[in-house]
């Protein structure tokens, strides 16, 4: 394949208006939450920030792996949000309708993250990333776990509609592409 | 009894714990039942060490896959994974952004661009740039030009087009 991207001069394009944007829509519909559905960290929102990837809004420090992440649907009529690692609720905005899906258990003593949460364009799917720590010691910081603390990750597919779960592969940070 | 009891789940579960252990990561992948969403997914595996892919799968046969981008870690250069990762909006092109630290100290990211409309078994993302600060919010503008954010102070982009003679 001798695919290549070359330089050229394009329009500039307002990384920070488009981030704010995202964030504020995000703020606004957390807004709209029963004050139990929304984690404890997500609750400033002064704090919250658009992850590096763009898909998922946060709070600040991307070095404190053990937070709460939250993705607001294409059409902003759904909320998904990984608690802390614990479980992913959806909630639809107008109806207040949930689905949740609780993190599986794969070993003992595991400390488990959920992450990645990526809407599929219909809104019918969620995809998310389990990570599994064995010994139930989580990294700290950025620095990938040593050897003796092994990382089981599943990327795993909740839909919207019926709530259930399924696991789709063993690995990590999945993005979606329609089938050709 | 009860004792017996929780004696018998915690052998069952530790006899759990050890096949999710011992199984092999692609043996268990393919165990899993064909259900779930219909898609294509992009997605990265990486070992203990610190090897990576970033793969192409159909799903939820998994009867196909494809490795898009690998890397293989050593102590003098260290690779690091990154969730960096833009899917063109006509789905044909995936581009990677694949942080690094070169004599385990300097940090570098290099830019990758896949094939997703033709992938073939073997062949691989190629190399676009390497760039010596943090590239990240991959954007793709349209289906040629893509928008890059630098986390350096305020938001800078870096543009790119892609040659319409690629093949």
């Amino acid at each position: 394949m001798t695919c290549a991207l070359e330089k050229g001069p394009q329009p500039p394009y307002d990384f920070g208006s488009r981030k704010r944007a995202q964030v504020e829509r995000t703020a606004e519909a957390l807004a709209r939450l029963p004050q139990n559905l929304v984690p404890e960290d997500l609750r400033t929102p002064e704090r919250l920030v658009l992850a590096p990837d763009g898909a998922e809004v946060t709070v600040e420090t991307f070095e404190m792996l053990v937070k709460s992440y939250v993705s607001l649907s294409p059409s902003g009529r759904r909320i998904a949000i990984a608690d802390r690692g614990r479980s992913l609720t959806v909630v639809a905005l107008d109806t207040g309708a949930q689905h949740r899906a609780e993190a599986v258990h794969l070993v003992l003593r595991e400390a488990t993250i959920i992450k990645d949460i990526r809407w599929s364009p219909d809104e019918g799917w969620v995809l998310f990333t389990e990570q599994h720590y064995q010994r139930g010691e989580l990294p700290v910081g950025v620095a990938k776990p040593p050897i003796s603390r092994k990382v089981v990750s599943l990327i795993r597919a909740l839909e919207v509609e019926s709530g259930e779960v399924v696991t789709l592969v063993a690995g990590e940070n999945g993005f979606w592409v329609p089938r050709p | 009894m009860r004792a017996a009891f929780a004696l018998v789940r915690v052998v069952a579960l530790g006899a759990m714990a050890m096949l999710a252990c011992c199984l092999p990561m692609d043996a268990w992948s393919q165990s899993q039942p064909a259900s779930g969403p219909r898609l294509r997914l992009v997605y990265q595996t990486i070992s203990d060490r610190g090897d990576g892919q970033w793969r192409l799968r159909d799903l939820p046969e998994g009867l196909e896959e494809w490795v898009l981008w690998e890397w293989t870690n050593d102590p003098w250069e260290r690779k690091l994974s990154t969730s960096y990762c833009a899917i063109s909006g006509d789905c044909r092109h995936a581009l990677f952004v694949q942080e690094w630290l070169v004599g385990g100290y300097f940090p570098t990211w290099t830019l990758a661009l896949a094939d997703l409309a033709e992938p073939i078994h073997g062949g691989k993302a190629v190399t676009i740039e390497n760039m010596f600060y943090l590239v990240d919010y991959p954007v793709w503008l349209d289906e040629s030009r893509l928008v890059l954010g630098v986390a350096d102070g305020p938001d800078r982009t870096e543009r790119y087009r892609r040659p319409s003679s690629t093949s």
